[in-house]
């Protein structure tokens, strides 16, 4: 299928996987620069011909809302990463790309916590929040994880794929050294390299997308304080169109809050991890302020906003946020 | 044969790809199939060797690891072996060879299925494999130098809330915060020409964060990055205009080991009480090599942690009990604590007293966590029977309503 640009991924392939099904393993040519692979966890209940995937990866850390799948389980060991869960037609994946096949309890449990994420009940077992403020982790999200998940969704939105090209480029061949040292740096090169051309492939697609005009962003308004509880649980809707890149945030600041203060505001995943902070930020009762948060910022639909006082790393108001899907 | 890791490159020419090829070919045994793994060895233990080396850690013992019984990468072994010797192109280097048996399998072995399904989609997977290199090295020092780790993850926190803040400017390097980061207090500020020495500063930060610097967890863990990140705005007063980011680091894990290992040092000594003789007292040994072993000792700390989290009691006392694991897990896996792998190593001494080697005192604890010593017998008693009731065979989180030892709830 590499090369035949334009065409479904499935039927470039030689044919979809019609039978594919919860528990299923895939690899998606046009994502190959991704290390991952897509876990076939669920079918989405209100649209049975939508399957529920998430990204699947062997790297070792386990964060609060993935699902570990261990070295002895079947096909493991893998990291289902299930806060970017994508849904996308069935016949989407194709037959000859099936990669391996999960355990039938692994894969309960991957849908268990998508489904808990998406109701934003996920309480996050603590071995797996010690693992969310792990640097190499957060990079390996945001490096790797964070952007597959949006290229395969930009891919299912489109029914093609997201950048087809031919096949992903060799990297630069070694050339023949004559000692240790300069193998190692070969080494040390080839890394650097294979790392660069992904960050100026990834740049040349970020600066594209931000040179467009933003139409019908959805938006949402969250109060904080005033007659809401400081911590308040349920969460704020905001209605989004499923190819939604940014949405626009209006926080209003509660009437009682006591004025001439100064604090930040805070995007949190649902665990409490910092995913932006704003500059500082006057307290005025009642003002508003307005954010444009671009979609891939956030892990998956639900994400907090939090407002902390100067010099204090307790919130002082917090509030749930959930993206529901525009009809 | 030629002998050195460029001897692959020799004998199937350059733009070969041993790893790729050797999980193409992975099952096929044909009569190239050792030469592939030769091949393999080879060139993995130079891409071993040079992570070693940008992480900091050819230089240190390769406990640090969990390799264990050798002083450092380079061994007597490799120095004894005769010149020419073909051997010593796949082996020679003792503790580099135990870390590059547990590299191909961590690779070879336990991801070899995940390597194969990229190649349904790729060319090559030699770039993957480099990443699964330092996937491993990542997964072994968290777990065998969990101190160097613990400072590590909170100093890299409290750099990224300066940057976000402001306060610090990224000028080279790494910008996910590594070590050849180069950070400035001003966007203009000129890298550094020499090593900083901030020795003085890291201890006065050790004398004030230890032990929460590495016993804390969660929005706590936040609250010392956010000291720490306080201490670090103050390095600009001392005249230090920009800094390597392991110059930043390296200093305060030496202050922290060396205050680790100062205050526990020659106390070899436990006391249990009599009058909790019956109850089980929590202690850790560090799990083995075995797969199985290792997975139950991640099960039994989750367990605990979860079981913590659930446990009625006073928030000052689940404080100390999340410092006391945080403690129990650390000691254990410490690699300047290569006895605390050992179980036995109990005698009975005068009084009555069981005394067992290579485990510090209820005093040394006591001043390392900042914990009343009165305190520890209670909450080692509490924890004993949470590590208890993870390992019975159910293997559930233990009730909500266990009691606290000593604290009246039964």
């Amino acid at each position: 299928m590499s090369g035949r640009q334009g065409q479904d991924p499935a039927q470039a392939a030689g044919g979809a996987a019609p039978d594919a099904a919860p528990g299923d393993l895939f690899v998606v040519r046009e994502l190959a620069e991704f290390e991952v692979e897509w876990a076939v966890v669920a079918r989405d209940p209100r649209d049975p011909a939508l399957l529920l995937v998430v990204p699947a990866d062997a790297h070792p850390a386990t964060g609060s809302a993935d699902v570990r799948v261990p070295a002895r389980s079947s096909d493991g060991p893998l990291n289902l990463r299930c806060a970017y869960a994508v849904r996308l037609p069935g016949s989407f994946f194709a037959a000859d790309l099936r990669s391996g096949r999960l355990a039938a309890p692994d894969v309960s449990r991957a849908e268990r916590r998508v489904d808990e994420l998406e109701r934003g009940v996920l309480r996050g077992e603590p071995l797996g929040q010690e693992t969310d403020r792990d640097p190499d982790y957060q990079d390996w999200i945001a490096d790797v994880v964070a952007p597959a998940a949006e290229a395969l969704t930009a891919a299912a939105r489109s029914g093609a794929p997201v950048r087809p090209r031919g096949p992903a480029p060799e990297p630069p061949r070694r050339r023949q050294v004559p000692s240790t040292v300069a193998m190692a740096l070969a080494a040390s090169l080839v890394l650097a390299a294979v790392g660069l051309s992904w960050r100026t492939v990834a740049l040349q697609r970020e600066v594209e997308r931000l040179s467009r005009p933003l139409f019908d962003v959805p938006a949402g308004e969250v109060l904080l304080g005033g007659d809401t509880r400081s911590m308040d649980l349920n969460p704020v809707l905001i209605r989004a169109g499923r190819g939604a890149s940014h949405l626009l945030l209006t926080v209003v600041l509660g009437s009682d809050l006591p004025a001439g203060g100064t604090g930040h505001l805070e995007v949190q995943d649902p665990g409490g991890r910092p995913l932006w902070r704003s500059p500082l930020l006057a307290l005025t009762p009642a003002a508003e302020v307005h954010i444009v948060l671009p979609r891939n910022l956030l892990p998956g639909p639900i994400f907090r906003l939090a407002l902390y006082r100067s010099g204090s790393t307790v919130p002082f108001q917090l509030r749930t946020l959930k993206i529901a899907n525009r009809p | 044969m030629p002998s050195g890791p460029c001897s692959y490159q020799q004998r199937t020419g350059p733009g070969s790809r041993p790893f790729t090829e050797l999980v193409r070919s992975a099952g096929v045994e044909d009569a190239a199939a050792a030469e592939r793994l030769h091949a393999v060895m080879a060139a993995l233990r130079v891409a071993l060797r040079a992570e070693l080396r940008r992480r900091g850690l050819w230089d240190k013992p390769p406990s640090y690891l969990g390799v264990y019984g050798w002083e450092s990468w380079i061994s007597k072994v490799e120095r004894l072996r005769p010149p020419g010797d073909a051997r010593a192109e796949l082996f020679g280097e003792g503790a580099l060879d135990e870390l590059l048996a547990d590299c191909y399998a961590f690779i070879f072995v336990d991801r070899l299925r995940t390597l194969q399904a990229q190649l349904l989609v790729k060319p090559n997977v030699d770039g993957l494999v480099f990443r699964n290199i330092r996937n491993f090295l990542y997964e072994r020092q968290k777990e065998h130098d969990p101190l160097g780790f613990r400072v590590f993850e909170v100093t890299s926190a409290a750099v990224r809330k300066c940057l976000a803040e402001g306060s610090l400017h990224l000028l080279e390097g790494d910008p996910r915060i590594r070590n050849d980061t180069v950070l400035g207090f001003d966007p203009a500020a000129a890298a550094p020409s020499r090593q900083v020495d901030l020795r003085p500063w890291a201890g006065r930060v050790e004398d004030e964060l230890l032990p929460e610097l590495v016993t804390a967890r969660a929005e706590h863990q936040d609250e010392v990055a956010g000291r720490l990140a306080e201490r670090l705005r103050e390095l600009r007063q001392e005249g230090v205009e920009s800094v390597r980011f392991k110059d930043l680091l390296d200093p305060l894990k030496d202050c922290v080991r060396e205050r680790w290992a100062a205050i526990l040092q020659g106390d070899e000594t436990i006391e249990t009480e009599p009058e909790l003789g019956a109850t089980p007292r929590a202690w850790l040994e560090r799990p083995g090599r075995i797969y199985e072993e290792r997975e139950r000792f991640r099960a039994l700390v989750a367990c605990v942690l979860e079981s913590l989290e659930r446990l009625q009691a006073p928030a000052k006392t689940r404080a100390q009990l999340s410092t006391l694991w945080q403690y129990l897990r650390i000691h254990c896996a410490d690699p300047g604590n290569e006895e605390g792998a050992a179980a036995g190593g109990a005698a009975e001494a005068a009084g009555g007293r069981r005394v067992r080697l290579g485990r510090p005192s209820d005093r040394a604890i006591a001043q390392l966590l900042r914990i009343p010593r009165e305190r520890l017998p209670q909450l080692f008693a509490t924890l004993g029977r949470l590590v208890e009731r993870c390992r019975a065979p159910a293997g559930e989180p233990p009730s909500m309503r266990l009691a606290v030892a000593g604290e009246g709830s039964g």
